[in-house]
């Protein structure tokens, strides 16, 4: 039997091809062909259908419902009403063909056309791209009465990320992840979509044809002025904002909750006596491991870098006591265990929490006292405690004199506290995870929540007048009424038409918001500049002596906060023994200055936000 | 199995265009009017590209005029991917969309249509439609 031939296979086959093994990106599955499609309706109209000329308008509706024209049996009136940040609606009464198509209503798409005829002009205009929300039926008359719903509300549940959210408000919203984070885990678009829109210095609708759009607060020059010949008698309104639309002030603050790192040193020096009071007084010399436990042991400093300890030089030294020479004897092994004189420097830190409450006040001019208060606030994570901690220390004396051998551990104490280091005797403001373009972003934030909340309260006045069928006009369209005594620019914030199929009365009532301001449009500039400290700490550094008790020499009344350094006593054996006298605990005594409670408490600041801020004004005047 | 790719009246796709999109004009005096409308599909693990070379060709956004002669002519309406493109598009021309489009709300297409009405003829005038060439739709 022959040996099996691997090269009987060709080269180039690739099972990858095949779908086969495991590896490779998936190849693409062609699942439809075709071509997409939109189509145009370009309506021509001629504008003296809404002229207020002599002669007569004659109208007629379009209704189709999911492609079926039912215009020939429509009944009643069609209402279409809009209005910012909120669904167009309409309504209207339809006699269905036959139980089925009843039944098939319920969320069927429909536009409502309407055309206008006026001598030999002709106009045709959408009025509303929606569905059907739900139908109440008569059976005695066989009439339904459907109401219909352009889907604002479904726009931003559909979204699916943050990005999308902001692209459905067009770019003009001001996002901050800082305060107003999207969630990726637990995603709530509506939440975050009326979050935005707080911020939006706009509104959105959806126009006639259903489409989604983000309107600017700008109010220019009006694109129709109409006057009393224009307007149904009587229908002109006025209507001033609340007392609570408009308060004094509007408010904002962005609380940033941050740590101040603090760090001081003290330099410490000690020098033992002369030779003469070992011997005359029997005084103890200062081995160095006390030195050592008296640096170690002062709560909340730390060691830096390694004290500088001189040992006392071995040998004998002679000292003159009561005419006679005698020899004070240093020995190799006892100076190696002796201080005779350090240097030391300690070293602490610790941390301070700052509220930082950037502040922005927009005055409103109105009377009201109402509190209208924006705030937000941003928390670093930085963990102040691990910060200020030392790892664990380790002996600082060392255990060997010469050839040490190379340790592979840590760092402990100083060496090992991590970053970030205040400058020395100095503080530094630490944002921790708070990047400066997330504090930007937030005080941005909070000022268009606040310029949202101004403009809104200011653009409740407003102004109402109805006159005949004019679907011109949509949300956010910029018009003028000059009529009945009032003269009045303003945005169109609502509208509403109506056709009565049974009178033929068509009308349409347009509400203009005309906010007492005098911007143009509705924009905001608005930065913070990062938190720096300025803090100096001055900490005095203590005078280290050797202070001897039980002698003649020693106060019988110590000042005991000036006892500082090596506390040791006469011994009764000496001539200069004084029994009643203050005798010491015998010690290394290290009292380190306190840390002012200025800087240790929670300190709490205000900051302004540097913003500049205008909010689209109308015009209104009053003739009597 | 019909393309899930088509137009959508908002960013996030939510929402299909299926009625004709009105743009009304002026007979005496008309204004150039801007819509924008968005190509995409719904579904996120969808791409789609042009049937001529797939990747490679762009997805050509055409007017197409069923009526010549009569209604609106194709040149009375500008395509551009941006609303200030529309400045410089010209009337009629087709507009190249990316070889490769993404499903999902991330990969929609924003299309920017102007219609300024040259004919002055008040009625309704539906010849035009915006169509794109032969597409291939790929599920990941």
């Amino acid at each position: 039997m022959p040996a099996f031939d691997s090269t009987a296979f060709d080269a180039a086959f690739d099972v990858a091809a095949f779908g086969g093994g495991g590896g490779g990106d998936p190849v693409p599955v062609l699942v439809a062909s075709g071509v997409a499609t939109l189509g145009l309706q370009v309506s021509v109209v001629s504008s003296l259908v809404f002229t207020s000329a002599a002669g007569a308008v004659r109208w007629s509706p379009l209704v189709v419902i999911g492609g079926v024209d039912v215009s020939a049996r429509l009944a009643g009136a069609i209402s279409v009403s809009a209005a910012e940040d909120s669904a167009r609606v309409a309504s209207f009464s339809v006699v269905p063909a036959s139980p089925a198509e009843l039944w098939g209503f319920d969320g069927k798409t429909l536009t409502i056309d309407v055309a206008l005829f006026k001598s030999t002009s002709t106009a045709v205009y959408r009025l509303f791209t929606g569905i059907i929300e739900r139908y109440e039926f008569d059976p005695v008359t066989r009439v339904a009465q459907l109401a219909c719903r352009d889907g604002w509300q479904e726009r931003p549940l559909a979204c699916t990320s943050a990005a999308d959210v902001e692209a459905l408000l067009g770019g003009l919203a001001t996002p901050s992840a800082a305060v107003a984070p999207w969630s990726a885990t637990e995603p709530d678009a509506p939440a975050y979509f009326s979050t935005l829109l707080d911020t939006l210095p706009g509104a959105t609708a959806i126009d006639a044809n259903g489409l989604w759009r983000v309107i600017p607060w700008s109010i220019g020059a009006p694109l129709a002025t109409f006057t009393a010949d224009d307007v149904f008698d009587d229908s002109v309104r006025v209507l001033t904002a609340a007392r609570a639309d408009v308060p004094s002030a509007v408010k904002a603050a962005l609380a940033v909750r941050y740590h101040r790192l603090h760090a001081a040193e003290v330099d410490l020096n000690w020098t033992a006596v002369a030779n003469t009071y070992y011997v005359v007084d029997g005084l103890p010399t200062l081995p160095k491991s006390t030195v050592m436990e008296a640096l170690q042991g002062v709560s909340g400093w730390l060691i830096k870098g390694k004290p500088v300890i001189v040992e006392p030089l071995p040998g004998s030294f002679p000292v003159l006591v009561g005419g006679d020479t005698v020899y004070y004897i240093v020995s190799p092994e006892f100076a190696r265990t002796t201080c005779h004189s350090f240097t030391a420097t300690l070293y602490r830190r610790w941390y301070q929490e700052v509220e930082l409450s950037y502040t922005i006040t927009i005055d409103m001019g109105g009377a009201s006292s109402r509190d209208e208060s924006i705030r937000a606030s941003v928390a670093s994570t930085f963990d102040a405690s691990t910060w200020e901690t030392a790892p664990s220390a380790e002996s600082a004396s060392g255990l060997y004199q010469a050839n040490a051998p190379t340790v592979t551990t840590p760092p402990t104490g100083y060496e090992g506290l991590p970053a970030p280091f205040p400058p020395t005797n100095g503080a530094l403001d630490h944002l921790g995870d708070i990047a400066l373009p997330d504090l930007q972003a937030a005080a941005q934030h909070v000022v268009a929540r606040a310029v949202r909340k101004a403009a809104s309260g200011k653009r409740n006045r407003r102004v109402v007048f109805e006159r005949p069928l004019d679907p011109r006009w949509e949300i956010g369209a910029v018009l003028a009424v000059n009529a009945c005594g009032v003269a009045a620019t303003g945005q169109v914030s609502e509208l509403e038409h109506t056709l009565d199929i049974d009178s033929g009365a068509v009308a349409s009532t347009f509400t203009l918001a005309v906010p007492d301001s005098a911007g143009a449009s509705t924009t905001f500039t608005a930065t913070v500049s990062a938190p720096a400290a300025s803090v100096t700490h001055a900490l005095t550094d203590p005078t280290l002596s050797t202070h001897v008790g039980a002698s003649y020499n020693t106060p019988a009344v110590p000042t005991e906060d000036d006892l500082l350094g090596f506390l040791c006593n006469v011994v009764p054996t000496s001539g200069n023994y004084d029994a009643s006298k203050p005798v010491y605990e015998p010690q290394f005594r290290l009292i380190l200055p306190e840390i002012g409670a200025p800087s240790r408490d929670p300190l709490t600041v205000e900051a302004p936000i540097s913003a500049s801020v205008a909010i689209a004004g109308g015009s209104l005047t009053l003739t009597f | 199995m019909a393309l899930t790719f088509g137009f959508f009246s908002d960013p996030a796709l939510t929402t299909p265009i299926v009625a004709r999109l009105q743009f009304v004009q002026d007979a005496i005096a008309p204004q150039p009017l801007d819509k924008v409308v968005y190509f995409g599909s719904r579904l996120s693990g969808r791409v789609c590209k042009a049937a001529g070379v797939p990747g490679v060709d762009p997805v050509v956004l055409s007017v197409v005029d069923a009526a010549s002669g009569t209604g609106s002519p194709a040149g009375d309406v500008r395509l551009a991917l941006s609303s200030g493109g529309l400045a410089s598009a010209v009337g009629g021309q087709a507009l190249n969309l990316p070889a490769v489009i993404a499903g999902g709300q991330a990969g929609a297409v924003a299309v920017h249509v102007r219609v300024l009405d040259s004919t002055g003829a008040s009625g309704i005038h539906v010849d035009l439609t915006l169509q794109t060439g032969a597409l291939e739709e790929y599920a990941a």
